[in-house]
């Protein structure tokens, strides 16, 4: 029987969306089966579907997709960027005399798993969705836009979800097992789990029995070492984001430029892919030489006071500052004002308060936004998985490129301006790489009470 | 035979929905809903219901787009479903290498179908249409160059000629998968990487669907 509750859309939704891969013709008894739609209804919609081109007769009583339908695979990936209004050349990007621009010698190694679907039938449920979610941390501002980029997509898809169980570990391991232990006793369907250390043998251990038990596991941000146990890991390029920022020093600074590296959480997959790719360039460029490296548990205090650290025992400011994320960037830069004189070049954005404080003092600034808004992303992949829908090993949530008009460089380019991604109107802990969550602050600081 | 007019608009609001995104930068709800005349609770009610379904999705500067069900739609109508889910990160590489507009599309019969596509950055930026006459095409190192015009529709006047670099697979019934891409006038430099760069695109996204 139709479901009341339903609208035509997420019926006619469900109707497109049960042809296979290969477009084969169904019959409409199947299709209304499957999409549990009366027959009054659904023949009525099937009519209005075939006159407006979205579905074909192929035979009596087959229908396939129709011409319309094959219209929706046109689509920007970046919309903004290709719909936006044309973007303007503010400085004439060089070429590199000599050979090619540094981009080109540090591509990223493909990742073949990015283009690899899991089957995931097997992981199929009839009944609303039971989500736990083992979170490393909420230390930071990134990691309550990330969650509440979650809950967002949890709130869009209340009629799946049955129940989304929050457990934070406060960067623990051993914490982070007993939660999990609690989430199983809940009966959730699906784990999702974000580790707060890549090499904790206990935790790591623990995920392989579950998944071998048959729990799907999906990773977002943060995974275990041993990947094998997730049917798939929601995050972003952290290799993008360290040689992006890195190569865009090589190019920004001048001969014997001194270097120092603020990372973030020590033993967290991110922070440690970051700093490798961002030393491979930094190492195999004779222009710059890396002076010191950091951890500062991605925390302005943690940024501030490895700066003041290392200015005791260096005794002058250098020429640059490479920082994984403006959440300790923005403690770098506070240093660096309190002190006078010339604040050094500085990477690192996702925080609103990083962006002001870089446009405010004009200072030569690259960001990669880390992006929060894959928590969303997980949620969906998450209600894939349980839908028997397959989906990629890895999905890469984009971490576009912004820096203020005029800093380009030959090899990096930006996505988008600072002067327009800045938000002046909220307040400096928002991230503005969590997508529509970013509009309910009100909800962020409800997050952070958790 | 006709239809009843309730299923009707619902169908029309389902294409001004789904179609819109495409074609028009929407950064809100009544830039969705101002085309479909239905901003009302009725109109609200639907794009959460389209977004919630996978037809649409918000990026990270919330602008809104093809979701991830109806890319699958779209691919699936070409008989490439598989490719739906796979070809974002691949385009996304090859324009960053590239430093052109990418795009995945399909030929039969002289036009070429646009599906999912990356804009190059500054100067590099080309507008990408849905539909392109294939004006002439020839073999090359990678698999094709095509000259393309945009397919003139409404009375608009002619674009300008475009080059499309492609890696091409052929899928049978006169249709080929093509995943490249594309420049306003001649291929000044970087001949050499373009080439690599098109051959490794092809292999990855003809490898994910197997049969190509």
């Amino acid at each position: 029987m139709s479901d009341p509750q339903r609208s035509n859309i997420t019926r006619i939704a469900q109707l497109l969306g049960a042809f296979d891969a290969r477009n084969t013709p169904r019959r409409s008894r199947d299709l209304l089966q499957e999409a549990g739609i009366s027959q009054a209804t659904g023949f009525g919609l099937l009519r209005a579907l075939v006159a407006a081109g979205w579905l074909e007769r192929v035979d009596h009583g087959l229908f396939c997709l129709g011409a319309r339908a094959a219209g929706l695979m046109f689509a920007p990936i970046e919309p903004r960027i290709a719909l936006g209004e044309q973007p303007v050349q503010v400085v004439a990007v060089r070429s590199t005399p000599g050979g090619e621009p540094a981009a080109m010698l540090f591509r990223d190694n493909w990742r073949p798993d990015l283009a690899t679907s899991v089957p995931t039938q097997q992981f199929a449920i009839d009944h609303p969705a039971r989500i736990g979610f083992a979170n490393a941390s909420l230390s930071n501002p990134w990691r309550r836009a990330l969650l509440s980029s979650m809950q967002y997509a949890v709130s869009r898809n209340a009629d799946r979800i049955e129940m989304f169980d929050v457990m934070t570990a406060d960067d623990d391991p051993a914490q982070q097992i007993g939660q999990i232990e609690r989430l199983i006793q809940a009966g959730i369907d699906l784990l999702i789990v974000s580790c707060p250390n890549v090499n904790s043998a206990p935790l790591n251990s623990r995920l392989s029995e579950l998944a071998k038990a048959g729990l799907p596991i999906l990773a977002v941000d943060r995974r275990p070492s041993d990947p094998s146990c997730l049917v798939s890991f929601v995050t972003s390029s952290d290799s993008r984001i360290g040689r992006t920022s890195a190569i865009w020093l090589v190019e920004r600074l001048k001969p014997g430029a001194r270097v120092w590296m603020l990372s973030g959480v020590e033993g967290a997959s991110p922070a440690i892919r970051r700093q490798a790719a961002a030393l491979a360039v930094l190492s195999s460029s004779p222009n710059v030489m890396v002076e010191a490296v950091a951890s500062t548990d991605w925390t302005a205090e943690g940024g501030y006071a490895a700066v003041d650290r290392l200015l005791e025992q260096a005794g002058r400011a250098p020429d640059a500052v490479w920082c994984d994320s403006g959440l300790q960037g923005l403690g770098s830069i506070r240093r660096f004002l309190s002190q006078g004189g010339t604040i050094p070049v500085h990477t690192g954005g996702d925080l609103n308060g990083m962006y002001k404080l870089a446009l405010h003092h004009k200072l030569p600034f690259v960001a990669v936004d880390y992006p929060a808004a894959m928590g969303a992303r997980a949620v969906e992949i998450a209600l894939d998985i349980l839908s028997g829908t397959p989906v990629p090993r890895r999905v890469e949530v984009q971490a576009p490129v912004i820096m203020p008009r005029g800093m380009e460089t030959p090899s990096v380019r930006a996505d988008f301006w600072a002067e327009m991604h800045v938000r002046w109107d909220l307040p400096d802990d928002a991230i503005l790489s969590q997508g529509p969550s970013l509009s309910n602050r009100k909800t962020q600081s409800q997050v952070g009470k958790l | 035979m006709k239809g009843s007019p309730t299923y009707e608009r619902a169908v029309a609001l389902f294409g001004a929905l789904v179609e819109r995104p495409s074609r028009v930068l929407c950064l809100n709800p009544v830039d969705m809903l101002s085309a479909t005349g239905r901003a009302t609770s009725t109109g609200y009610r639907a794009l959460a219901e389209a977004e919630a379904s996978g037809l649409l999705s918000r990026d990270l500067q919330q602008a809104y787009g093809p979701g991830p069900l109806a890319r699958r739609i779209g691919f699936s109508a070409y008989g490439a479903g598989e490719l739906a889910n796979v070809a974002a990160p691949i385009l996304l590489d090859l324009r960053e290498t590239v430093r052109r507009t990418a795009l995945v599309g399909f030929s039969r019969d002289g036009e070429l179908h646009v599906g999912l596509y990356s804009v190059g950055r500054g100067s590099d930026f080309v507008r990408v249409a849905p539909v392109y006459d294939i004006l002439g095409q020839e073999p090359s190192e990678a698999g094709h160059t095509m000259t393309l015009q945009e397919a003139v529709q409404d009375g608009k006047d002619a674009m300008s000629r475009i080059q499309f670099r492609a890696a091409t697979g052929i899928m049978g019934e006169g249709l080929a998968c093509h995943i490249g891409v594309i420049a306003q006038g001649d291929w000044p430099e970087r001949g050499r990487a373009i080439v690599q760069a098109l051959g490794e695109a092809g292999e990855r996204l003809f490898s994910a669907r197997g049969a190509i």
